[in-house]
């Protein structure tokens, strides 16, 4: 992999988190209403035109969308993503203790996911067409079928009617306070969120497994008798591996994104909950500040992971040392 | 919502297909005859016959409330049976499918349109648009699907309409791609070369030459865009962010159903289930038609 390649490539990813940035802010300045009708409810009607402008003036909203959109682009390179009007606390902050939720309950979701569908995918390759293989299709199928929501929903009502457990925000136990306590309540939604998960790593490992034992050198290796499963896991599956890789970076990145309805039904404080919170309360910067952010990281994991493919697969190792 | 099918993802190499000889059956007959396409074709079937019989109210009023016979369980009266309001389940649910349905065929009528334009016309015509139209994409992409559809419909506000543009938006760059990337090849193929050489204009060339011939790919991922664009609305009305009350919708159904599962089963089962069908109808479908597209396609 050449340092040119690598330039390139970073001047690429920064050309589009600038273009992320523009998109944000001119599709949120479209948002309906008025933030200070929205902030001031009913006593908005009372406010004289001064007392607005004045308001307006406080938050910014006087200025051209040009000189609005270079004020926050700015505080983006100082950590300052604006202050929730709802609230007055700054966006940073809620980000700050709304992202290790997401976060936790994203990595929870690989673990658990990850080697379900790897495993599921190799089992019904091995047998292209036999029942193992249509049923662990159908079962994916379904798995990618169901909403989320219907999962969660279910969940929730079983835990109720189970357990007598009623997840809700007040009672959120974080990891640093109780490790035990968080996994408790982490677990269920984690599970929920690895079904669609599972599934979708499970048809990728499938196809990519089926490519590559297809490949000459996997007849080679059972033609000089190696044992199967070591054709199997040395060979087929380290070479299926670069799809796969590809698609677990990339589910990654929607997780961050994608954990909003699990975490509204089981009640999770995190960037999801935020992000609805901010919608519902027309709050332009949480609304603002967590899309960057979820896009934002979004790029740069795609970023990561086409280089940890260069890095995995020597051809295109070599192809770069040659360009 | 991270089942959302992850557009870069199902951006499916389909080969184009060999140009159609005499003798071969049509398109719609060799998706019926694979398995899986006829499965689909029959599932959506029946989705859009209960759609439609929602619009001529057989039987029962979606917003019909009742004192009486509340939360009833399924009966010869009402089918699925009743909700909190004692309106009827089956009337819902098939009102529900209708609006699932326009906003999936309205927002991914828009995308296919406006994306497979924008991706022949860039590919055929390369240059400066190209390279506008490829940096835009590459900016929405970076969008999580679900995200981009949110903050949209959050930016437009609730109605049908504006949820099918939001989906739309979101679905527009993967059409772009999909039908950039076969123009690319067909523009050098010798029978676009023959019919410069004759004279013809670019756009007899682009509408009568190239277009009909990067179809395939299109026509798979539309069936794939549908299944995505229920998943979405559902996933949206479910938050409170598509249609609104008292207006049937599946994700809406399913949303008032948590306060009486499994107490009240029916009322989250079929609203459930109707989402269930149209998707694993419409993949079944696009599968149908990726397989009857090439004949060379194993089944994977």
């Amino acid at each position: 992999m050449s340092l040119r390649y690598l330039a390139g490539r970073a001047a690429g990813m920064l050309g589009t988190l600038l273009g992320v940035a523009v998109v944000v802010f001119v599709v949120l300045r479209a948002l309906p209403g008025d933030t200070i009708t929205a902030k001031l409810g009913t006593q908005a009607a009372e406010l004289d035109a001064d007392q607005r402008a004045a308001l307006r003036h406080f938050y910014g909203l006087d200025a051209s969308p040009v000189t609005q959109f270079l004020r926050w682009f700015g505080g983006l390179f100082r950590g300052d993503l604006g202050v929730s009007i709802d609230t007055g606390v700054p966006v940073t902050h809620l980000i700050g203790d709304a992202l290790p939720v997401t976060l936790e309950l994203a990595v929870l979701a690989m673990i658990i996911a990850v080697p379900v569908g790897v495993l599921a995918g190799m089992l019904a390759a091995s047998r292209p067409g036999a029942a193992r293989d249509l049923s662990v299709q159908g079962v994916g199928l379904l798995g990618l079928a169901v909403p989320e929501f219907v999962v969660a929903t279910v969940t929730v009502a079983w835990l109720a009617s189970a357990f007598a457990y009623t997840p809700s925000a007040g009672t959120f136990v974080s990891l640093g306070s109780s490790f035990g306590g968080n996994l408790r309540q982490m677990l269920y939604p984690a599970l929920v969120l690895g079904v669609g998960l599972a599934a979708t790593v499970m048809r990728t490992t499938r196809s990519a497994y089926l490519e590559a034992a297809g490949s000459d050198f996997v007849r080679t290796a059972r033609g000089k008798g190696l044992a199967e499963s070591r054709v199997r896991f040395r060979h087929i599956l380290h070479n299926a591996g670069i799809p796969i890789v590809t698609m677990v970076g990339i589910q990654f990145g929607y997780l961050l994104g994608g954990t909003l309805v699990v975490e509204q039904v089981f009640a999770l404080p995190g960037l999801g909950r935020l992000l609805l919170d901010g919608i519902l309360h027309q709050d332009y910067a949480i609304v603002q500040g967590v899309t960057l952010l979820v896009a934002g990281t979004f790029v740069v994991v795609n970023f990561a992971v086409d280089i940890v493919y260069r890095l995995l697969d020597p051809r295109t190792r070599s192809e770069g040392r040659r360009a | 919502m991270t089942q959302e099918m992850p557009p870069a993802a199902t951006v499916a190499p389909v080969a184009l297909p060999a140009p159609r000889t005499a003798g071969q059956p049509s398109l719609p007959r060799r998706v019926v005859a694979d398995r899986n396409g006829l499965i689909g074709v029959v599932l959506i079937g029946i989705l859009v016959l209960v759609a439609l019989a929602s619009l001529v109210h057989l039987g029962q009023d979606p917003l019909a409330q009742h004192r009486t016979g509340q939360l009833t369980g399924p009966s010869a009266a009402h089918w699925l049976g009743t909700d909190q309001f004692g309106r009827d389940i089956a009337a819902r649910v098939a009102a529900g499918i209708f609006a699932s349905l326009r906003v999936a065929v309205a927002s991914v009528a828009i995308a296919t349109v406006v994306g497979g334009l924008l991706g022949v016309l860039s590919g055929f015509a390369g240059g400066v648009l190209d390279a506008v139209v490829g940096r835009l994409t590459d900016v929405l992409f970076a969008f999580p699907a679900t995200l981009l559809a949110l903050a949209l419909v959050a930016a437009l506000g609730h109605g049908w309409f504006n949820t099918a543009v939001a989906i739309a938006v979101v679905y527009t760059p993967i059409f772009v791609r999909v039908s950039r990337g076969p123009v690319l090849t067909v523009r050098e193929s010798e029978y676009v070369k023959a019919g410069q050489v004759l004279g013809f204009s670019r756009s007899r060339l682009l509408f009568r030459h190239v277009l009909p011939n990067v179809s395939a790919p299109i026509a798979v991922q539309v069936a794939l865009a549908l299944s995505w664009a229920i998943l979405t609305e559902a996933g949206l009305s479910f938050l409170g962010l598509g249609t609104q009350p008292p207006n049937p919708s599946l994700g809406l159904m399913v949303s008032d159903a948590r306060n009486f599962f499994p107490d009240a089963w029916w009322t989250l089962l079929f609203p459930a289930l109707a989402v269930v069908v149209a998707v694993v109808g419409l993949n079944l479908l696009g599968d149908g038609l990726r397989n009857a597209l090439d004949p060379r396609s194993v089944q994977r």
